[in-house]
C-alpha cells in the first residue's frame, strides 16, 4: 500500500469509528451536537501520554476511551435528564467550552497545537472497527439494544415498561463518548499536529452527518454514511470548496424527505412530503384529559 | 469605573436581549430551536453595513432593511426547516436549520467574500456625560431601538389579536387550532417576528462594535443558548433579564478579569443553574423535565 | 377491613394554577376490578397518571401495598408489580410485536453489559416462552414479526394489553381501554379484563364508556370537575341522581 492510499484509508477508517461511535446515542435518540468535543479529549489525552510520557499508543487509547467516557457520563448526566432541547444547547456549549480551554492551556500549545505524535497504523485501526463492530453485532441482538430502540421510539412507553430511561442514554452516551474518544487519539497520531480548532462545530455537524445520512436504523448505515462522506470529496475535487454549502443543503434536503437517513426501514410513506398536518399537533405531553 | 462599564454591560445586554427574545419566541411557539437565527442575524446585519456603507443611506432605512432580511431569511428557515419537516423526528428541525445557517455563512463569504464590514458612526456629535459616565449616540440608538423594539413585542403579545394567538399556540396549539385560529399561519408569523429581532439585533451589534463580519453566526447563536438556559427556555420575561445579567457579566469579566474568562464564566453560570434549576433561575414551572 | 392493594390519597393536582384533581381520593381492593369514570375533563386520566408516575401529584399520597409511592418514577414502580396502559396507545411502533413484548419484560430481564454474550441462560429462555405465550393467548402469534404499527387497531390495542402484562404486574392500570373500539372489540374486552383478573390481577379501568364499566367493574368512582362525586357499585353509582346530572346533564 503506498503512502496516499494508506492515508485515505485511515481517515476513511477513523471516519467510520467516529459514525459507530455516534449511532450508539443516536440509536437511543439522544443527539448530541458536540460530538467533536470528545475528539478533542481523546486526542488530546491521548498526545499528552505519548508525547510527554511516552507511552505506549495503545495503552493511551484505552485512557483517552476512558477519559471521553468520563466526560461523555458527565455531560449525559447534566443533559439526558431534560428534554433534547436542552441536549442540543449542553452538547453545542460543551464543545465550545472544551475549544477554549485548550485554546487557553499552555501545558497542550494553546491555539497553536500539539504535534509530535505518530503511530496510527492501518492494522490499528482496522483492530478499534473489528472490536466495535463486534459490540455493536452482539448489541443489535440483545435486550440492551432493543432497550435503545424503545427509547427512541417513545420514551413515555419505555419508561411504562420500566425502562430506567435516563440511566440507559446516560450509559450509551458514555459509550459513544468512549468510541469517538478512541478516533480522536486514532486521529491526532495520523495527523501529526493537533490545534483545538480541529475539534470545532464544523467536525461535530460531520459526525451527524455520518449517522444521519445513513440512517441509525442499522448501525452499517452510518459505516455507509461515513464512507460515502469521505470519500466523495475526495473523488470530486471541487467538492472541497463548496463543502459546507453541500453539508448544509443535505441536511436540509434529507430532513425533509428522509429524516430516518436513507437507510432504514420506515412505518410511513416512502418520502415524507404529506406529514404537514401533524406539524402542528406535535406537542405531546403526558397529561391531561383530551 | 464600575458604573461606566455597568452601563455597556447593560447595554450589551439589550442586545442580546433581542436575539434571546427571538430564539424564545421560536421556542414558545414549537418547543423546537431555530438553530439559523445566528446566521439570519449576521446576514441581516451584513446586508445593514452594505447599505450604510455602500449606498450612503440613513441608518432607519438600513435598520429596516435587516429588519426585512432577517424577517424573510427566518420565514424561509420555516418553511425548510420546520413546516414541511416530519414532527415525528425530534432532532429532524434542529438538524435541518443548523443546515440552513451552514449553507447561509457559507453564501455570504461566497457571494461578498469573508471581510469584516465596516458600519460607521451614525450619531457622530451627540453624547451624553453624567459625572463620570459617558454614553455616546451611538450607544444611545441601540437602547433606545432594542428597548422600543422589546416594549412593543410585549404590546403585540398582550394587547393584540394576532399576539393573543401567539401565545395562545405556545401554550397549547392542539386546543387553540380547535379554537379556529390558523395554527400554520401564527407560526409563520412568529418565526418572521423572530427573524426580526434577529436582525435587529445583529445590526445593533453592529454598530456597536463599528464591524460585523461573516463568520460570527455561531458565536450568536451560542450566546443567546446561554441566555435563554438561564432565563428558562420559551420564558420571554426571564430571557430578556437573563441577558441583561449576562451582559453585565461579561463586560465586567472583561473588565476586572480577562477576556479569555469571558465565555467561560457564563458557561460555568449556565452549567451550576442547570444542575441546580434545570428549570430557568425565572420560570416557577417545574414541568420541564418532562418536556420532550 | 377490606385488602387495600393500592392508595391515592386526597390527590390534589395543579396545571398552571388550575385544578385538575381535588382531594380525589380512591381505594383499590386487592383481586377487584375498580372503574374510574366522568364526563371529558372530568380528571380521570390526570389522577391514572398521577398514580402510574407519570405525574407528580401538587399534594397528597399514592401507596402501593401501604408503601409511599408519590415520589417514585414510572419505571421504579413496574418492578413493584405496577403497570398501565395509554389512552392513545403508545406501542414502539417501529419495532416487531414480539418485541414490544419482550420490552415489556425488561424489569425481570438481564440487560446489563453482560447480556450482550450470545450464551443464553435458563431464564433468558423462561423469559422467550413466557413472551411466545402471551403472544399467543392475545392471538398475535401470526403478526409476531410483522411493525407494531402496521397492525390494525384492535389488535395494537391488544398488543399494548399483552405488553403491560408481561411485565407481571399485580395491579393494572388501564386508561380508556375501549377507545376506538368497534363494538365487537368492546364485547370481547369485557372477558378478556374478567380473565385478567382471574388470573390473580388487581385492574383499574379509566374509562368513558359506560357500557364496559357497568359489566365489567365490582366497584366505580365517578369523578367530575377533578372532585370524587360517588364510590360504590356500577349499579348504585350509575344511577345516583348527582351522576345523571354530572353525566347527561339531565
Amino acid at each position: 500500500m503506498d503512502a496516499y492510499t494508506e492515508a485515505v484509508v485511515i481517515r476513511l477508517g477513523i471516519a467510520i469509528l467516529l459514525a459507530l461511535g455516534y449511532w450508539i446515542t443516536a440509536a437511543t435518540g439522544k443527539f448530541s451536537f458536540g460530538h467533536a468535543a470528545f475528539m478533542a479529549i481523546g486526542a488530546y489525552t491521548a498526545a499528552i501520554l505519548t508525547v510527554n510520557f511516552e507511552w505506549s499508543l495503545a495503552t493511551s487509547m484505552l485512557i483517552s476511551g476512558l477519559t471521553a467516557a468520563v466526560a461523555g457520563a458527565f455531560i449525559g448526566w447534566i443533559a439526558l435528564r431534560l428534554s433534547i432541547l436542552y441536549l442540543a444547547i449542553i452538547t453545542f456549549a460543551f464543545a465550545e467550552i472544551v475549544k477554549i480551554l485548550l485554546d487557553s492551556w499552555d501545558y497542550v500549545g494553546g491555539a497553536s497545537g500539539l504535534f509530535g505524535m505518530r503511530g496510527t497504523t492501518v492494522e490499528l485501526v482496522a483492530m478499534c472497527i473489528g472490536v466495535v463492530i463486534v459490540y455493536l453485532f452482539f448489541l443489535a441482538r440483545s435486550r440492551k439494544g432493543l432497550s435503545y430502540e424503545a427509547i427512541r421510539e417513545d420514551e413515555q412507553a419505555a419508561r411504562a415498561c420500566g425502562l430506567g430511561v435516563t440511566g440507559i442514554s446516560v450509559e450509551a452516551f458514555a459509550v459513544s463518548a468512549a468510541i469517538t474518544g478512541v478516533a480522536g487519539a486514532l486521529s491526532a497520531h495520523e495527523t501529526l499536529i493537533i490545534t483545538p480548532s480541529q475539534f470545532g462545530a464544523p467536525q461535530s455537524l460531520l459526525i451527524i452527518l455520518f449517522v444521519v445520512l445513513g440512517g441509525v436504523q442499522y448501525f452499517w448505515g452510518a459505516i455507509v454514511g461515513a464512507v460515502v462522506l469521505t470519500m466523495l470529496p475526495i473523488w470530486f475535487d471541487f467538492l472541497d470548496n463548496y463543502y459546507q454549502i453541500t453539508y448544509g443543503l443535505l441536511f436540509v434536503v434529507l430532513m425533509i424527505l428522509r429524516p430516518q437517513g436513507i437507510i432504514g426501514r420506515s412505518t410511513e410513506r416512502r418520502f415524507n412530503l404529506g406529514a404537514l398536518k401533524k406539524l402542528a399537533s406535535s406537542r405531546n405531553g403526558a397529561g391531561r384529559d383530551g | 469605573m464600575l458604573i461606566q462599564q455597568l452601563v455597556n454591560g447593560l447595554l450589551l445586554g439589550t442586545t442580546f436581549a433581542l436575539i434571546a427574545l427571538s430564539f424564545n419566541l421560536v421556542v414558545g411557539a414549537l418547543d423546537r430551536l431555530n438553530f439559523a437565527l445566528g446566521e439570519t442575524a449576521m446576514v441581516s446585519a451584513i446586508c445593514g453595513a452594505l447599505f450604510l456603507s455602500q449606498l450612503d443611506v440613513p441608518f432607519v432605512l438600513a435598520f429596516l432593511a435587516a429588519l426585512v432580511v432577517g424577517a424573510l431569511i427566518a420565514g424561509i428557515t420555516f418553511l425548510l426547516s420546520f413546516r414541511f419537516v416530519s414532527a415525528d423526528y425530534h432532532t429532524a428541525p434542529i438538524l435541518s436549520s443548523l443546515g440552513v445557517g451552514l449553507v447561509l455563512t457559507s453564501l455570504v463569504t461566497r457571494v461578498l467574500g469573508s471581510d469584516q464590514r465596516r458600519v460607521p458612526t451614525v450619531l457622530k456629535d451627540v453624547r451624553i456625560e453624567v459625572g463620570p459616565l459617558r454614553i455616546v449616540g451611538d450607544q444611545l440608538i441601540i437602547l433606545v431601538v432594542a428597548a422600543l423594539m422589546t416594549v412593543l413585542l410585549y404590546i403585540f403579545l398582550n394587547r393584540t389579536a394576532w399576539g393573543m394567538a401567539i401565545r395562545g399556540v405556545s401554550d397549547d396549539s392542539d386546543m387553540t387550532g380547535l379554537l379556529g385560529v390558523p395554527v400554520q399561519r401564527v407560526i409563520l408569523l412568529t418565526f418572521v417576528i423572530s427573524g426580526t429581532l434577529a436582525g435587529a439585533s445583529g445590526l445593533l451589534t453592529g454598530l456597536s462594535f463599528h464591524t460585523v463580519s461573516p463568520f460570527t453566526g455561531f458565536e450568536t447563536t451560542l450566546t443567546a443558548l446561554m441566555v435563554i438556559v438561564l432565563g428558562g427556555l420559551g420564558n420571554i420575561t426571564g430571557g430578556v433579564v437573563a441577558a441583561l445579567m449576562i451582559g453585565v457579566i461579561e463586560t465586567l469579566t472583561v473588565a476586572y478579569l480577562s477576556a479569555t474568562y469571558r465565555d467561560l464564566i457564563v458557561f460555568l453560570l449556565v452549567g451550576i443553574t442547570l444542575v441546580a434549576r434545570p428549570q430557568g433561575l425565572f420560570t416557577r414551572n417545574t414541568g420541564v423535565v418532562g418536556r420532550v | 377491613m377490606a385488602d387495600l392493594q393500592m392508595r391515592a390519597l386526597d390527590i390534589t393536582k395543579h396545571f398552571q394554577g388550575v385544578a385538575a384533581l381535588t382531594d380525589v381520593t380512591l381505594e383499590v381492593e386487592r383481586g377487584s376490578i375498580h372503574g374510574v369514570v366522568g364526563p371529558n375533563g372530568a380528571g380521570k386520566t390526570t389522577l391514572l397518571n398521577v398514580m402510574s408516575g407519570f405525574l407528580s401529584p401538587s399534594q397528597g399520597v399514592v401507596e402501593l401495598d401501604g408503601r409511599d409511592i408519590t415520589r417514585l418514577t414510572p419505571q421504579k414502580r413496574v418492578p413493584l408489580g405496577l403497570t398501565r396502559t395509554f389512552q392513545n396507545l403508545r406501542l414502539f411502533g417501529g419495532l416487531t410485536v414480539r418485541e414490544n413484548v419482550l420490552l415489556g419484560q425488561h424489569s425481570h430481564a438481564r440487560t446489563g453489559f453482560l447480556s450482550l454474550w450470545p450464551l443464553r441462560t435458563a431464564g433468558d429462555k423462561e423469559l422467550d416462552c413466557e413472551a411466545d405465550h402471551a403472544l399467543e393467548s392475545f392471538g398475535l402469534t401470526e403478526y409476531r414479526s410483522r411493525p407494531a404499527a402496521t397492525l390494525p387497531y384492535g389488535l395494537q390495542k391488544q398488543l399494548e394489553i399483552a405488553r403491560a402484562v408481561s411485565a407481571k404486574p399485580r395491579l393494572l392500570l388501564m386508561d380508556e381501554p375501549a377507545a376506538g373500539m368497534t363494538a365487537q372489540e368492546r364485547l370481547d374486552l369485557v372477558p378478556r379484563i374478567r380473565s385478567l383478573r382471574d388470573e390473580g390481577l388487581t385492574v383499574v379501568i379509566v374509562e368513558h364508556d359506560m357500557d364496559v364499566i357497568a359489566t365489567v367493574c365490582d366497584v366505580v368512582t365517578v369523578l367530575n370537575f377533578g372532585r370524587s362525586l360517588i364510590e360504590g357499585t356500577p349499579a348504585d353509582a350509575l344511577s345516583s341522581a348527582e351522576v345523571r346530572t354530572a353525566y347527561l346533564g339531565t
